[in-house]
C-alpha cells in the first residue's frame, strides 16, 4: 500500500498549539542567546588581542616611535620567521582561493543536478541554501 | 625593544589563529558536515530511484526532510546550541521522528534496513560536526572526564545525556520543527 506525502511548502496548514508556540519560542530565545554568546567571543577575543598590542606599545611610551618599532620588527625578522608567516599566509590563501573554487564548481554543477532530479521526483525538497551551497541569508541570524 | 618586538610576533600569530579559527576552521566544518549530508540525501534518492521505496513515501519524505533541515540550518548546529536545548529547551512535543522510527520498522527489511542505515549515518554524522569537531566540546569532556571518574569511584550516577543518541535526536527533531515553521506550515494563531 503506498501512502502520499505532501511536500513541505504544500503540507496542509494547521493551527499549533500553545505548547509548541511557546517551545518555538523558547528555541529562538535560546538561539538568540547561542549566536550573541558566541558573537561576543568572537569579537572581545579580537578586542583582548588589540588591548594585549595596545598595553605592549604604552610600555614604551615616549621613548619609541612607531617607525622604530615597525623598522625594528621588520630588521629583526629572522630568515626562519620569515619563512613561517609566509608558509602560514600562502596556507590560508591557498585554501581560501581552493574554497572560491569549490563554490564556483557547486555553482556551475547544482543545477543541473537539481533539473535532472526534478525530471524524476517533481515533488523534490530542497535544503534552501544559495546556489554556492552556503548559508541562505534569510536563515542566518 | 625586544620586550616589544617579540609582543608583536606574538599578536601576529594570535590574530592569525583568531582568523584561522573563526574564519576558517568554522566554515570548513560546517562545510564538510553538508557535503557529508548532501551525500546521505543522495544516497537516498538512488535508493527511491530503484524503486524499492516511492518519492513519495512518508518514510522517505521525513527522512529527506531532516537531511535537508540539517543542511540547511548547519550553521546554527553547533555543541554551545546543543547544550543550551539540553539544559534550557524543551522541544515541541510532536516527536516525528519517534512517529518515523515506528513507521518505518514496519517496512520490509531491505527498506528498513537501508533507511536506518542512512538515519544512523546521519546521526553519525551530526555527532561528528557537533562534539568531535568543537574545540568547546573537548574543554568540556576534558572536563567531565575526571567528574565521571569521581563519580564512578564514589559509585555516583551521572548521567549527562539520557542516551547516546539524544544529542542527534534534538538535532534532528529540531531541523525538523525549523523547516515546518520556515516554510510557513504552521500558521499563527
Amino acid at each position: 500500500m503506498r501512502r502520499t506525502i505532501l511536500p513541505l511548502a504544500t503540507l496542509p496548514q494547521r493551527k499549533p498549539s500553545k505548547a509548541e508556540l511557546d517551545a518555538h519560542v523558547r528555541l529562538r530565545r535560546i538561539d538568540g542567546i547561542v549566536s550573541t554568546v558566541q558573537g561576543a567571543v568572537k569579537w572581545l577575543s579580537l578586542l583582548g588581542i588589540a588591548g594585549f598590542v595596545y598595553l605592549s606599545i604604552r610600555s614604551v611610551a615616549g621613548q619609541h616611535t612607531f617607525a622604530d618599532i615597525g623598522v625594528k620588527f621588520i630588521g629583526d625578522l629572522k630568515i626562519n620567521q620569515g619563512l613561517s608567516y609566509l608558509f602560514g599566509a600562502g596556507g590560508v590563501g591557498y585554501g581560501m582561493r581552493e574554497r572560491r573554487l569549490r563554490r564556483k564548481t557547486i555553482e556551475r554543477l547544482s543545477s543541473r543536478n537539481v533539473e535532472l532530479e526534478k525530471m524524476i521526483d517533481p515533488g523534490r525538497t530542497s535544503s534552501h541554501l544559495t546556489t554556492k551551497g552556503t548559508t541562505n541569508p534569510e536563515d542566518s541570524i | 625593544m625586544s620586550g616589544i618586538i617579540n609582543s608583536m610576533h606574538l599578536a601576529l600569530s594570535l590574530l592569525a589563529i583568531w582568523f584561522l579559527y573563526f574564519y576558517c576552521w568554522r566554515e570548513h566544518r560546517m562545510d564538510t558536515f553538508r557535503q557529508n549530508l548532501f551525500a546521505l540525501r543522495d544516497e537516498l534518492f538512488d535508493f527511491a530511484k530503484s524503486g524499492e521505496i516511492a518519492f513519495d513515501d512518508p518514510a522517505y519524505g521525513t527522512l529527506r526532510n531532516v537531511a535537508n533541515g540539517m543542511i540547511r540550518y548547519a550553521h546554527r548546529m553547533n555543541f554551545s546550541r546543543v547544550v543550551s536545548i539540553l539544559v534550557f529547551g524543551n522541544l515541541p512535543s510532536t516527536n516525528q521522528m519517534d512517529i518515523w522510527l515506528r513507521d518505518v520498522k514496519t517496512r520490509p527489511p531491505v527498506v528498513r534496513d537501508k533507511l536506518l542505515k542512512i538515519h544512523s549515518e546521519i546521526g553519525g554524522a551530526i555527532f561528528w560536526h557537533t562534539v568531535a569537531w568543537s574545540p568547546l566540546a573537548w574543554a568540556c569532556l576534558a572536563l567531565l572526564f575526571p567528574i565521571r571518574l569521581v563519580a564512578t569511584l564514589l559509585k555516583v550516577r551521572v548521567t549527562f545525556v539520557r542516551t547516546p543518541r539524544e544529542i542527534p535526536s534534538v538535532l534532528e527533531e529540531n531541523a525538523l520543527e525549523l523547516r515546518h515553521l520556515d516554510e510557513g506550515c504552521l500558521v499563527a494563531s
